[in-house]
């Protein structure tokens, strides 16, 4: 059972994967094949671990993706990978129904 | 710039693995990140596979992703002599691996660019018959695939 902010992390992927295989430049320039079928597939996939994700976290995804193109950034070194502030000391990794937020930029934590 | 990512911590000649997932998890195994990192990076590159894979055929595939849960652009090499059913577009096992991870941004798009540089290299590598399995040594594969970027 995955946690709260590792769905988001993954939803993040998936919205990745999706952007990058319609990129001109990528299919362009590596020539892979994508399989549209499977395309669709993956587009339900993501469908249902919305499903998984509270409606208020998956509003505060949106806005975060619209603010920086990106809902979802590492800690490293009691660090915000997304803005680099420090993150105060009481912040601490959540539990698997808990989503913690940097205190300066706002987006969505993920302890690895 | 392929000379920033090649480390021969990241290269295994010589890959156990026979199926497709198998070999992405042993050349995952390289990464020196925590085992649920690994996790995820596995399952982006599973699903990135279903959407099509990246056997580009004559004994090559190039599986690759974006993920979160890196910070920088890691690229890893592995060789199997018996070959692994990776579902290649020719539908030939492959022996040269080259995996890509990149992280959602990076700086100057570096992962598209090498993601190009190394199609080129495989397409080199395939149309000039060149004999990697035969090396042993990870720096001369290191070698190999520099005197092939330029």
């Amino acid at each position: 059972m995955k946690s709260l902010s590792g769905k988001l992390l993954e939803l993040q992927d998936i919205e990745l994967k999706l952007a990058e295989i319609t990129n001109k430049d990528y299919l362009e320039k590596t020539g892979f094949n994508i399989d549209n079928e499977k395309v669709v597939e993956l587009l339900e996939y993501k469908k249902k671990l919305e499903t998984e994700i509270p409606p208020q976290y998956l509003r505060r995804y949106r806005a975060l993706m619209s603010k920086y193109k990106r809902a979802v950034a590492l800690v490293y070194d009691n660090t915000c990978s997304n803005c680099f502030s420090k993150l105060p000391t009481g912040i601490k990794e959540p539990s698997d129904n808990e989503i913690v937020f940097c205190n300066v930029c706002g987006i969505i934590l993920y302890f690895p | 710039m392929l000379e920033k990512l090649l480390s021969e911590e990241r290269i295994k000649i010589g890959m156990e693995a026979r199926t497709k997932e198998e070999a992405l998890k042993e050349l995952v195994e390289l990464l020196n990140l925590s085992d649920e990192s690994k996790q995820i990076i596995l399952d982006a590159l599973k699903k990135r596979e279903v959407i099509g894979s990246t056997g580009i055929g004559r004994g090559i595939a190039i599986p690759h992703t974006r993920s979160t849960i890196v910070n920088e652009v890691y690229l890893i090499i592995g060789v199997s002599r018996d070959g692994v059913d990776f579902q290649s577009i020719d539908n030939q096992p492959v022996h040269l691996f080259f995996l890509l991870v990149a992280p959602p941004n990076d700086p100057g798009t570096m992962y598209l660019i090498v993601l190009g540089k190394i199609a080129q290299i495989a397409k080199r590598i395939a149309k000039e018959n060149i004999d990697y399995l035969s090396i042993k040594d990870k720096k001369e594969l290191i070698q190999l695939i520099l005197s092939l970027e330029a």
